[in-house]
């Protein structure tokens, strides 16, 4: 006989209340994985796509709100706002590249691909782009395409592409990078200006920064020289996340109110179990058991409660994130973040983060009954009937 | 007794249902729907070819031509307006014309007409308003 | 060597919850080691109360019980605990098994309780049920046992640690004469091998084999 196989026919006599009590704790701990994963999911697609702009900086024109911001990170057409004299101005700052970008939209085969107008060398330098078919030629009549936009399409170098009714050859194809610059076509950036006749507008100048120290005086200084607002990467996630931020916090106060009652349903078990065994309990100190032995008896007893209503919990909860993550997602905020198959459901630090919070949350839920229990006389216990 | 003890993961079940629930109405009070998107058609609509379904929000209505404009439909979601879009598409239908602020999917045809914003119109022949 | 194994010393207890009543009045008794006493008297006149003081259950409210030269009534209770574990075994008269576990599994309890290996609990636990002759009850339920083979395992189990003291209220208390008869011979077997019996009991069989009868009415010793 040892303490735990003790503790686990004690929780197993009674299989309904067994049952409910750690569906109780599973449901909420699902609730919580469910809701941590889509959370962290969506957070960490924002920031990836943060990291792959590779810009410290990101210069647009005033007044942008939150939609176009997000826009930024999933390469959305964007309004074209910012003059070549003010990139010109900014590009004149001493110690930061400045990348301008014009981000449109053409179509092939009735599926709506980017098309990114670009300073040809600069870009090719800033993003480490390196060819993998063909070459590196964009100008009136050539374009580019990322490695992601190829595969999909099937196109080869050569191949005869129309834009906006203008006929382009396909000079070159990039390497796979793995992220957003495989899913565009790349085009000379006056040629796209005036194929969009856009002026001599883009959509928005990503700025790198030789010393990172001094970012906020860049910032200063961006905005001083030219008419237009500056937001950090950091900003940009931080304006994204507080988006996603408001619907994940709205969510996770639903998880706590389940955990919640989930606790309620563990005390009201337990101080049950303790009420029905109090005659058990004054045989065990009878037969030698202290405090110390009762109380952490009752302890282990909620705390496999916890375990157990965890692990089925976050089963539960992972199974849910899948198929619920289309729904959830889907909304306002999130629809901007592209496709739901890209919020990453397992997450080994929420899965993590969960069981260690059932535990600790039916333990603590266990620790009054448990209390109790050992508070109980012997000569009381053993003659209750 | 086995009543009450039902009781607790049922109501947390319910809730989380109901939460769950009312939370995904209250985002998406603006219906869900499917197809391309006005802003990104609005690049180059002539790269589109044949029937295509376009998926926006009503932005203004004229009966009497016949025809309505929609904005992007995400624009729509995020902002929950539709006066606010900087491009719009022209929907030319000889079906029932849709309200101002409806979700529409619009399956037609995009074809060349000044009368629409960047010389195009979407030639509508089926109008599907979401609810 | 000290011949006596308890003593108790002007043993008072009184409960006061509500109203005041005197349970056990200044009860000086001596119990020697290895002998077979009862303890007899009316119901609710304080015989289970004196038992649960000797044996640690319970606190006087004044007077001192010791076990050899230990006085109980000044260990913390922990210690109690520890001493109840290794020294004393419990019998009880409504069987007080703990009805989840078997027949085995009823006995191990006391001998996990004072931290003996598993493998060691298993062998002693079968040893002591054969002992009593419940071997082949092993891994029943004690809902599965008449009274008597009930009456038995709870004695295996209060010998499992090997105490000294073997404390029973009313151990035939819900038995048939037949199975009185043969937990006596049980109980008797177990005296024999040294070990010292206190049983609080109404039987008159029982009080024909013990060797020194206490008699309590009204919470005071009668005689002896």
């Amino acid at each position: 006989m040892t303490r735990s196989k003790l503790v686990i026919k004690n929780i197993t006599r009674k299989k309904s209340r067994f049952l409910f009590t750690i569906f109780g704790i599973a449901v909420g701990i699902a609730s919580l994985v469910t809701l941590l994963s889509l959370g962290a999911g969506l957070e960490s697609e924002v920031r990836r796509q943060s990291e792959q702009l590779g810009a410290e900086l990101v210069v647009t024109p005033k007044g942008w709100c939150a939609y176009e911001q997000i826009s930024v990170l999933t390469g959305e057409t964007l309004p074209e706002a910012i003059p070549n004299e003010d990139v010109e101005k900014v590009a004149g700052i001493k110690g930061i590249t400045a990348i301008p970008y014009l981000v449109q939209r053409t179509a092939l085969r009735n599926q709506p691909v980017p098309v990114v107008g670009i300073l040809s060398t600069q870009m090719m330098k800033f993003k480490k782009w390196e060819i993998d078919k063909g070459e590196y030629l964009l100008d009136g009549g050539s374009v580019v395409t990322g490695f992601g936009i190829a595969r999909q399409f099937e196109l080869n170098v050569g191949d005869a592409l129309t834009i906006r009714g203008a006929p382009f050859r396909l000079s070159g194809i990039l390497k796979e990078k793995g992220n957003r610059d495989d899913l565009a076509i790349y085009m000379d950036l006056a040629t796209a200006q005036r194929l969009y006749q856009v002026g001599d507008m883009v959509s928005f100048i990503a700025v790198k920064v030789d010393d990172i120290t001094r970012i906020d005086g860049y910032s200063l200084e961006i905005q001083e020289r030219a008419n237009v607002a500056v937001v950090s990467d950091k900003q940009l996630v931080r304006s994204v996340l507080a988006i996603v931020g408001s619907v994940r916090n709205t969510l996770q106060l639903v998880a706590a109110v389940a955990i919640l009652a989930a606790c309620f349903g563990i005390i009201n078990t337990m101080v049950t179990a303790i009420h029905e065994r109090k005659r058990e309990i004054g045989i065990l100190q009878a037969l030698g058991a202290g405090r110390e032995t009762i109380f952490s008896l009752f302890l282990y007893e909620s705390a496999f409660y916890g375990f157990l209503g965890g692990v089925i919990g976050i089963v539960g909860g992972v199974i849910f994130s899948y198929v619920a993550a289309p729904y959830i997602t889907q909304n306002e905020f999130t629809a901007f973040l592209g496709s739901a198959q890209s919020v990453e459901v397992f997450n080994p630090d929420v899965v993590g983060k969960a069981m260690l919070f059932s535990l600790l949350v039916a333990s603590l839920s266990g620790i009054y009954p448990a209390f109790q229990a050992s508070r109980l006389s012997p000569v009381e216990a053993i003659s209750y009937e | 007794m086995k009543v009450k003890r039902l009781s607790t993961p049922c109501f947390t079940l319910i809730l989380l249902l109901a939460s769950i629930h009312l939370g995904a109405s209250l985002a998406s009070a603006i219906p869900g729907a499917e197809g391309l998107d006005v802003n990104a058609i609005a690049s180059d609509p002539f790269a589109y070819s044949g029937e295509i379904t376009v998926r926006g929000g009503v932005m203004s209505v004229d009966s009497e031509k016949n025809q309505f404009q929609i904005i992007d439909y995400r624009e729509y979601r995020g902002c929950g307006v539709v006066t606010c879009a900087l491009k719009w598409m022209t929907v030319l239908s000889n079906e029932k014309i849709p309200a101002v602020k409806d979700v529409v999917e619009v399956k037609g045809v995009i074809e060349k007409n000044d009368s629409g914003k960047g010389g195009f119109v979407l030639k509508a022949a089926e109008i599907k308003v979401k609810k | 060597m000290n011949d006596l194994i308890i003593r108790t010393e002007k043993l008072t207890k009184i409960y006061e919850d509500g109203y005041r009543t005197v349970a056990l009045q200044d009860i000086d008794l001596t119990i020697a080691r290895g002998s077979l006493s009862c303890i007899m008297g009316p119901s609710g006149h304080g015989k289970s109360t004196l038992l649960h003081l000797i044996g640690g259950l319970d606190r006087p409210t004044s007077g001192r019980v010791y076990l050899e030269d230990m006085d109980l009534t000044s260990v913390g209770s922990s210690k109690l605990a520890v001493l109840r574990c290794r020294r004393i075994g419990f019998v009880f008269q409504f069987f007080n098994l703990l009805p989840v576990l078997t027949v085995l599994e009823n006995v191990e309890v006391s001998m996990m309780l004072a931290g003996v290996p598993q493998k060691e609990q298993r062998e002693r636990a079968i040893e002591i049920l054969r002992l009593v002759g419940l071997e082949e009850k092993c891994h029943v339920k004690p809902n599965q046992l008449s009274g008597g083979q009930r009456q038995r395992v709870a004695i295996a189990r209060a010998m499992a640690n090997n105490p000294d003291i073997l404390l029973m209220d009313e151990p035939t208390g819900n038995l048939d004469s037949k199975s009185e008869q043969e937990l006596l011979t049980h109980i008797h077997k177990v005296n024999q091998n040294g070990k010292t019996i206190v049983i609080v009991t109404h039987s008159q069989m029982v009080a024909a084999v013990a060797q020194r009868i206490f008699l309590i009415r009204d919470g005071r010793l009668e005689n002896s």
